[in-house]
């Protein structure tokens, strides 16, 4: 219960940090929206033809501003000094764990509705829009995928010395099998795949992914902190 | 020279409750020793004043009793808990002072406070926000953002913020850097209200400062304690002519 | 006598890899397929690759065994053992990798084609490269020795879900060296197990020998420090 409460409580400090000075958000969305412009003329095409490229598309876009997003959320703390506050206080380390992950989740998540639509008009010229429940699933699952294993990678990054360089350099490679998943499932079911069935066990995939790197990084968040 | 701590009796003071015990301490930043073998100890309600050179280690020495750092090797007992044992135990009992206030620029010091006592489950959480918001003369300010804040002030709500879960023991780390002599003032007060039930290492380069707060003097350089002595039987000009020699690198 | 066993080891390892390509270019005969009635050649390849394929598993897995180890007792040479073995894991990635490539070259005339388990392989390197640079840019030893400890652990269960990932993708990717169907004869088998037993020796000695320079390089640095270098 009080554990329940000191999560609330970094959470609580991150979103209103983040909602007061918004530097965050606003660089996360510019991001977005600057790769959606190259991505146009990269591929010079039309959206017919870009469509069935949407998945391995919307995926690059948001697992970069993604890993913007991870090493913002570390660099803020680690700046100002804060991550030694947070150290000192009594709280297991899991708590600071879950807290600055369901930060990153929720600033991930928010960038991503925000853009969908968008991304949406300028490249995909099947109407998903009967599926958009399998969407969500798909996005919720990736979302919770990249958090998990972002927040604890990028920990570990921020104390290297060099700091938010690591975070690709560890991150990316050990993403591949879930950013692989995510871009199966969201992308046959923007192309308006007949057949379900890979996005069925791609879904499951990413459950799976999901599942084995929370409690992974749960368990080994307290080997990461500190000096 | 150098000073074996047993040399000042300390063997004897080990009947009465020790709050810090140390022993043979190490710690190394890759190949940079910079804890050499410390031993001390500091009893309950005792105040020990550290003072040495820049880089003689003071910080290192206080972040590894708050269970910032991890030692090299050696045994440290905190409130007579094992640094590996329980640390979320020590932290409840323990409040640091250190270089950087550990606050959060963009919340405003109202909402500092409440995100620590949070955390510290400090009962009655508003009520002592608004003592100590008082204590420091912060009231007027409490819905500014820290940001805003002179080093000083910040400075002042640190104090708030490590005042707040009234810890048994405080470690502060050039606490008077900052701050003006109002302020000295306020800090000086408020150790001196709680001193006697509380134990306190506090590192300082003011040596009027530190003598007249401690118990106990202690000098480090290089990682090594090369003076140590309670303050009722100090030699202080002898402690004054080692002082300078380590800070003015001669000895 | 450690250092005893892992030239032992090094020395039967030298023995039955000999042995290996005696069996696989004398005793084993051709695999004749309707394609290539004169035998395939590159077949041969599967000796050597299989065998170190799956030993660069073992080495991922006993440095995440020994990571687990360390962050369990704080023991200086679990922290070794798991660096060696991550060391190799690469090594041997690297060879299966060449090993796989070259096979391809020859079957299909193509230096890359993104065959599933080479691609597996491939992020298996990319992710054992990433443990290298985390290591190499943490001073504090305790700290590095955890961090790295934890990315061993990440990167050894990352392996096995990125081969799963990969046969995600809907596309047919040809597979290289499908034994199934082809029942394999005892001469063959005898090779193919002498080789197993041969990289496993010779994983066995080079982690032993790595284990044992990294902890002498470490007394090393502490003998200079103590002298105040
Ligand atoms: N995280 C670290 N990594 C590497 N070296 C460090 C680290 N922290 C401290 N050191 C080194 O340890 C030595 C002691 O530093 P420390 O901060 O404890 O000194 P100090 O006595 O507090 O000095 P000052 O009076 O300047 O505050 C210095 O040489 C410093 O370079
Ligand atoms: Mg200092």
């Amino acid at each position: 219960m009080s554990s329940l409460r000191q999560i609330a409580a970094i959470l609580k400090k991150d979103i209103i940090s983040e909602l007061r000075t918004k530097e965050m958000l606003t660089s996360m969305f510019l991001f977005v929206m600057l790769t959606m412009v190259i991505f146009n003329y990269a591929f010079g095409a039309d959206r017919n033809n870009l469509t069935p490229f949407g998945g391995g598309m919307l995926w690059i876009t948001f697992l970069f501003t993604a890993i913007l997003g991870l090493n913002r959320s570390f660099v803020h703390e680690k700046d100002e000094g804060c991550l030694e506050g947070l150290l000192l206080a009594p709280v297991d380390r899991p708590v600071i764990y879950l807290g600055k992950m369901t930060g990153n989740l929720i600033f991930l998540s928010v960038i991503e509705i925000v853009t969908l639509p968008i991304f949406t008009v300028f490249f995909i010229s099947h109407n998903y829009f009967p599926q958009i429940g399998w969407f969500i699933i798909a996005l919720i699952l990736s979302n919770l995928g990249i958090s998990a294993t972002g927040t604890l990678l990028a920990t570990i990054s921020i104390n290297t010395k060099t700091r938010d360089m690591m975070l690709p350099i560890l991150f990316l490679p050990i993403i591949i099998p879930l950013l692989i998943g995510a871009v199966v499932s969201t992308g046959q079911i923007m192309a308006g795949t007949k057949n379900f069935e890979s996005v069925y066990s791609s879904l499951k995939f990413l459950g799976v992914y999901d599942i084995i790197f929370l409690l992974i990084s749960y368990g080994l968040y307290d080997f990461v902190l500190g000096e | 020279m150098t000073f074996s701590p047993d040399l000042f009796g300390l063997k004897e003071t080990k009947k009465i409750t020790t709050e810090i015990d140390v022993v043979n301490l190490n710690k190394s930043f890759g190949k940079r020793k910079v804890l050499d073998n410390v031993s001390f100890q500091v009893k309950k309600g005792g105040f020990l004043s550290i003072f040495g050179p820049n880089g003689a280690g003071k910080t290192t020495l206080i972040k590894i009793l708050s269970t910032l750092v991890a030692p090299t090797s050696g045994k440290v007992l905190v409130s007579g808990i094992s640094l590996d044992d329980d640390p979320t135990l020590i932290r409840k009992k323990i409040g640091l002072i250190s270089h950087s206030p550990l606050l959060y620029p963009d919340l405003n010091a109202y909402e500092n406070l409440k995100f620590y006592g949070t955390l510290y489950q400090v009962p009655h959480l508003e009520k002592r926000i608004n003592f100590m918001l008082d204590k420091v003369e912060l009231s007027h300010r409490r819905y500014d953002l820290v940001r805003t804040f002179s080093k000083g002030m910040q400075q002042r709500l640190a104090i708030a913020r490590v005042l707040l879960h009234q810890p048994a023991i405080l470690f502060l780390d050039e606490p008077h850097s900052g701050l003006d002599p109002h302020a000295v003032d306020i800090l000086d007060g408020l150790i001196n209200d709680i001193r006697g039930d509380h134990t306190f290492v506090m590192i300082t380069h003011s040596l009027e400062k530190g003598i007249a707060l401690a118990d106990v003097v202690m000098i480090l350089e290089n990682g090594k304690i090369i003076f140590y002595q309670e303050k009722e039987h100090l030699d202080s000009d002898k402690f004054r002519k080692i002082y300078i020699q380590t800070v003015k690198g001669e000895s | 006598m450690k250092q005893r066993m892992g030239l032992v080891f090094g020395i039967i390892a030298g023995i039955l890899l000999l042995a290996v390509f005696y069996g696989a270019f004398m005793v084993t005969p051709m695999i004749v397929t309707p394609k290539a009635p004169d035998g395939v050649f590159s077949q041969k390849m599967f000796y050597f690759h299989v065998p170190i394929a799956l030993t660069s598993f073992v080495a991922s897995a006993i440095g995440a065994i020994a990571a687990i180890l360390f962050l369990v007792k704080k023991e200086r040479k679990y922290d070794f053992i798991s660096y060696s073995s991550v060391q190799l894991a690469l090594l041997f990635g690297f060879l299966v990798e060449w090993t796989g490539i070259i096979w391809t070259r020859m079957e299909w005339g193509a230096w890359w084609a993104w065959e599933p388990r080479l691609t597996t392989y491939l992020i298996f390197m990319l992710v054992y490269a990433g443990y290298f640079v985390l290591r190499s840019s943490v001073s504090d030893e305790n700290a590095r020795a955890r961090y790295c400890a934890v990315y061993a652990i990440i990167a050894a269960i990352n392996t096995p879900l990125s081969f799963f990932s990969i046969r995600l993708i809907p596309a047919v990717h040809p597979v290289v060296f499908t034994t199934s169907g082809a029942s394999m004869e005892t001469s063959m088998l005898v090779t193919f197990l002498i080789g197993m037993a041969g990289m496993t020796c010779l994983f066995i000695s080079l982690l032993i020998t790595r284990t044992k320079t990294e902890s002498l390089k470490e007394e090393v640095d502490y003998l200079k420090n103590i002298i105040g270098g």
